[in-house]
């Protein structure tokens, strides 16, 4: 059976036991007001009885018809009351004696009637005598009546204080049983509860050590033995997916230490062969000039030239791969510092001719200071190398803060670009400039978009032919 | 096989290109009378410790050894502990001279103590300026503790 089905079970039980006490109580309490009623009844009795003693006493003295008539008033309640009594308690431990008060009461009425019919229409002297018998007859069965009154008062009082016991005691017994038995019945469930929740704790910290963990075993056919089964199921799922990831990791591991080792041989290897051709056309053209013409040189040279520009690629190559393994280490930096560093560092290498160079305070910012200096050499490299036939050639830094990230921008009066081909800008080794018309890579701006990618920021480049061109790169604040 | 009897630059070398090339450069400055040209880990080590082929030769160490580090049999990383582990040859001057500009090669061997780093240029005429440089450095200006060369 399910423990939502055990538990709703054991639930309706302490419902039935309030309905049964309920009941109990309600019918208790009724017969416990009627016992305290017949006490009441009888003191009332009692009272009526003496007040009828009185009264027969002063009708006998003054003959009064009013004490006559309340002498029967008298009678007839307390004859109405006995018979109401007679008939609540029928059955009871009190009919023997409501009987006997009921005959005593009619007793007392016919002495009344007697007493009453005696002085109609004259009292003779026989009728003294007859009359002081019957007052004396009357006073005996008046004396009868009280006891017997005492008796059902006290009577139904012991009954009133026993059925209170009994009544309380029963209602008792039933909560106790119920409780008892909501106990018994929840123990194996709470037992049950308590070990499948020890299971299940065992079976969650396995799941933290390696391998596949042990599977949950819980008999039964209820949700904990359910939950242990979907558990072992997802306990499965995530072993596989883990030993997946751990191969896929080594596979990935493999794949960097390949293109690490690949990397390191393209900087050792790929030099040598360019190495070899360009010193042995140089020392070609140096001991055999004599023996070649102006063209033999000229074809020398495009292999030479081809040679330089074949180690600036690899060159390249390498610095951008090292760009992608480089781990950033965040620093605060001082941008307005590191662009007028860079700005006098390049400047350096540029022959005289009139560039205006305009850079407003820049926001710092955390960042790598090796890769941010990359990331301006090559954006300031770019504008130097794209204004070359300007003049003035002019070159803004600009900045502005966003809500949660720094907007840097490089603005240049160069030769620009035609913004169709704007998603070209930062692939690598693509160049919208013919190599005849600025040298390069390609590779530079393929860097950039690297590190500013690896500060979780964005690079963006905008221009029109001959109008100049716009880099703008953003960092998280 | 005659020998030079005192030897001013071990050159280690496996790329015979390479090798004439430099060789070339430190001719033209007459420096190349006394270099011996080893081509790989193994025969540099024989060399310096007078072992096998290299047996008969004078004790005298060399002024310079131009170190590659890619090298047949024992790589320049190896042969550059063993020179800096054996007390006689701790103290020589040795200088990488590789087309290797990783960082890894740079900080491994100056933690083994290397003298000097050069990146081999691929432009013969830088090629040629950088090792005529080191040659006319190493040979003619450093001067080197008694042990390695009385001079």
């Amino acid at each position: 059976m399910r423990i939502k089905t055990k538990l709703k079970l054991i639930g309706v039980l302490p419902l039935l036991m309030a309905i049964t006490f309920g009941i109990t109580a309600y019918r208790g309490h009724q017969n416990l007001r009627e016992l305290r009623d017949l006490t009441a009844v009888a003191d009332g009795m009692l009272d009526q009885t003496e007040q009828l003693e009185a009264t027969v006493q002063r009708f006998l003295e003054t003959r009064a018809t009013q004490f006559r008539q309340q002498a029967y008033l008298l009678i007839d309640s307390l004859e109405i009351q006995v018979y109401v009594v007679a008939q609540r308690f029928e059955h009871s431990a009190t009919a023997k004696l409501v009987n006997t008060l009921r005959h005593t009461i009619t007793h007392v009425h016919w002495i009344v009637m007697e007493l009453d019919a005696l002085y109609l229409p004259m009292l003779t002297a026989a009728d003294v005598i007859q009359t002081q018998q019957l007052a004396r007859r009357f006073q005996i069965e008046i004396s009868h009546l009280q006891p017997i009154l005492h008796q059902l008062r006290l009577l139904s009082h012991h009954q009133v204080i026993d059925y209170s016991n009994v009544l309380w005691k029963t209602e008792f017994i039933l909560i106790i049983t119920t409780a008892l038995l909501v106990l018994i019945l929840m123990i194996p469930v709470l037992y049950r509860i308590a070990s499948a929740l020890q299971i299940l704790d065992f079976g969650v910290l396995a799941q933290g050590t390696n391998g596949i963990p042990p599977p949950l075993r819980i008999n039964g056919k209820d949700e904990f033995s359910q939950l242990a089964q979907e558990f072992n199921l997802m306990s499965q799922r995530l072993a596989r997916a883990e030993q997946a990831r751990q191969i896929h990791m080594a596979e990935l591991e493999n794949a960097i230490k390949d293109l690490e080792n690949f990397s390191y041989s393209v900087s050792h290897d790929l030099r040598a062969p360019l190495r070899a051709i360009d010193g042995f056309v140089a020392i070609l053209m140096e001991e055999y000039a004599p023996v070649l013409d102006a063209e033999g040189l000229r074809l020398f040279a495009v292999v030479s030239t081809n040679a330089k520009k074949m180690e600036q690629l690899i060159n390249d190559i390498l610095a951008l791969s090292r760009a992608g393994r480089l781990e950033l280490e965040p620093t605060q930096i001082d941008m307005t510092a590191l662009v007028l560093e860079v700005w006098n560092a390049l400047l350096e290498q540029q022959t005289e001719r009139p560039i205006v160079f305009e850079c407003m305070p820049l926001p710092s910012i955390d960042g790598d200071a090796r890769a941010l200096r990359q990331v301006w050499q090559n954006l300031l490299g770019n504008a130097l190398k794209f204004t070359a036939g300007r003049n003035p050639a002019r070159i803004r830094v600009t900045a502005e803060r966003e809500c949660n990230y720094i907007r840097y921008c490089v603005i240049d009066n160069g030769a620009g670009f035609d913004s169709a081909y704007s998603d070209k800008l930062f692939g690598l080794f693509l160049r919208l400039h013919g190599m005849d018309e600025f040298e390069g890579t390609g590779v530079g701006l393929a860097i950039v978009k690297r590190f500013i990618q690896k500060h979780h920021g964005e690079v963006t480049g905008s221009g029109a032919v001959g109008e100049g061109a716009t880099f703008c790169f953003t960092l998280p604040i | 096989m005659e020998r030079e009897l005192v030897v001013d630059i071990l050159l280690v070398e496996d790329n015979p290109n390479d090798a004439e090339l430099a060789i070339r450069a430190l001719k033209k400055h007459h420096l190349a009378n006394h270099l011996e040209w080893v081509k790989d880990g193994v025969a540099a080590l024989d060399f310096l410790f007078q072992r096998g082929e290299y047996a008969e030769r004078s004790t005298t160490l060399p002024r310079v050894v131009l170190l590659d580090l890619r090298l047949p049999k024992l790589d320049g990383i190896e042969v550059l502990t063993q020179i800096r582990a054996n007390a006689e040859t701790r103290d020589l001057p040795v200088v990488i001279l590789t087309s290797s500009k990783e960082e890894r090669d740079l900080m491994t061997t100056y933690q083994l103590g290397v003298n000097s780093f050069v990146a081999k240029p691929v432009a013969f005429d830088e090629f040629a300026r950088t090792v005529a440089d080191l040659g006319m450095y190493w040979v003619l200006v450093n001067r080197v503790p008694p042990d390695i060369r009385n001079d």
